[in-house]
């Protein structure tokens, strides 16, 4: 494993290995820069290196400043598929949450080279 | 976002050569219809937040009305006291007490078997509930935590989980069976619309002295209620009383004795007590009639004419004539 955070009430566990990134849980940080941050570097570091890479996100929850960093995150991969990095992004969602659902369709179309896939589950 | 910050976007045009070329125009362009996208899918995961937070503050609210009316029926089923204490989390809520001085009241209606018997059921609730609430609005007024109602007897008692001290306590109890005793008497013509063919009489007794008070039961069904041998003698005072009468311990009387006109009665055999128990009778009616001053032992008392038997009377006027030819003939001496 490259990067860990362990979960907290207010942020997600957040795992990324040289092939996978997987955040879990909600996301409302009391300061976005100090947790966004070191996330970002490692991803790019990542995907300066790797060819394929899976992205699963299991949000339960994320407030604005946090989908910022989301939309930065989505950017960077998207941009790295363009460049010819085959990534794979997995938006899954408890199947009767409404708000996660209409936001993982929200953030379908911020990738134009990355694949996306909105996956219900019975339970996160 | 550092691609929004003024200095990256100072050095990007910085970068452009005087006349850019058409791959750096759209290269811009590119990042001005990112940050557009952006920013319109920001501005729609905030009206969804502002949305589903309104729906909740929604749901908040209608649980909170429930809530409300839940505690407004449960606040029926308990003394004000209790009640305020819980749910302004004053009293922890588990099985524990404490001993303290209370002054404990008693009170049931005579022959209510007797009279509920020849009464239909709907009848016999509304005229015990009309006079049940009689008396509880009576009762709140003074101050008391009402323990229970068993059928037509009502336990009440003063000192927990509020006190204005033992001497007050006793006091108010007092005053507040007096009370009763004049509402009962105002709404006398009342009981013939339930049917009654006497007006209703009750039995009143107090005592005050140590109890345990607190919570008794299990951790699934508690009852706040008080305890011991002065609750007992609480209840046999009641029974011992005649209709009408409110009667008390001496130790009641040594609390209220400056406060409120009271008779010495006859002792009573108390079930479960070793001695004879010296009985007070708290005088209702003061105002009614004239009274009489008399000292016996150290006791002062002022007692009302009006709640002398005429037995008594004609005894005391015996003694009186006794003393004043007494007095006559010492002065025809002199």
């Amino acid at each position: 494993m490259i990067f860990t955070l362990e979960r907290t009430k207010r942020t997600p566990s957040v795992e990324l290995s040289e092939n996978r990134l997987v955040v879990r849980g909600e996301c409302y940080p009391e300061n976005i820069a100090e947790f966004s941050e070191p996330i970002i570097g490692n991803v790019r570091d990542v995907l300066d290196k790797t060819e394929v890479f899976e992205v699963i996100f299991e949000l339960l929850y994320f407030n604005s400043s946090s989908a910022m960093f989301l939309f930065d995150l989505f950017n960077m991969l998207d941009d790295a598929a363009g460049g010819g990095c085959d990534i794979a992004v997995r938006w899954r969602y408890e199947a009767d949450d409404d708000s996660m659902e209409e936001a993982g369709a929200d953030f379908e179309d911020a990738f134009e080279h990355a694949s996306y896939v909105l996956e219900p589950r019975d339970e996160l | 976002m550092d691609d929004l910050d003024p200095d990256v976007i100072q050095k990007l045009i910085a970068d452009i050569p005087n006349e850019p070329t058409r791959l750096e125009i759209e290269k811009v362009f590119r990042e001005f219809q990112r940050l557009k996208k952006t920013l319109a899918r920001l501005v729609k995961h905030a009206d969804r937040t502002e949305k589903k937070l309104e729906q909740a503050a929604a749901e908040a609210a209608e649980k909170s009305q429930e809530v409300q009316e839940l505690s407004k029926q449960l606040a029926k089923y308990l003394s004000p006291q209790i009640y305020s204490q819980i749910f302004e989390g004053g009293q922890h809520v588990s099985l524990s007490s404490s001993r303290k001085k209370l002054t404990v009241f008693f009170s049931d209606i005579v022959d209510f078997t007797k009279t509920s018997d020849s009464m239909e059921s709907e009848e016999l609730t509304t005229m015990l509930n009309f006079y049940l609430t009689e008396m509880t609005n009576i009762a709140l007024e003074y101050g008391a935590t009402i323990d229970k109602y068993v059928g037509d007897a009502i336990v009440i008692f003063f000192g927990d989980p509020e006190s204005l001290g033992v001497k007050e306590d006793a006091i108010r109890c007092v005053q507040m069976a007096r009370a009763m005793a004049t509402r009962l008497k105002q709404i006398s013509n009342t009981w013939q619309d339930f049917g009654l063919e006497r007006p209703l009489q009750i039995r009143m007794g107090i005592h005050t002295g140590y109890c345990t008070v607190g919570n008794f039961g299990s951790e699934n069904r508690m009852d706040y209620t008080v305890i011991g041998n002065g609750v007992n003698l609480a209840a046999r005072l009641e029974s011992a009383a005649k209709p009408g009468q409110i009667l008390m311990s001496f130790d009641t009387f040594a609390q209220v004795k400056d406060t409120v006109t009271c008779v010495e009665r006859d002792q009573i055999q108390a079930k479960g007590f070793a001695d004879d128990v010296r009985t007070f009778e708290a005088v209702v009616d003061e105002d009614n009639g004239s009274s009489l001053p008399l000292n016996i032992g150290q006791n002062q008392l002022t007692i009302p004419v009006s709640v002398l038997s005429l037995g008594e009377l004609r005894a005391i006027q015996k003694s009186l004539q006794i003393a004043l030819e007494e007095i006559g003939k010492n002065i025809e001496a002199r």
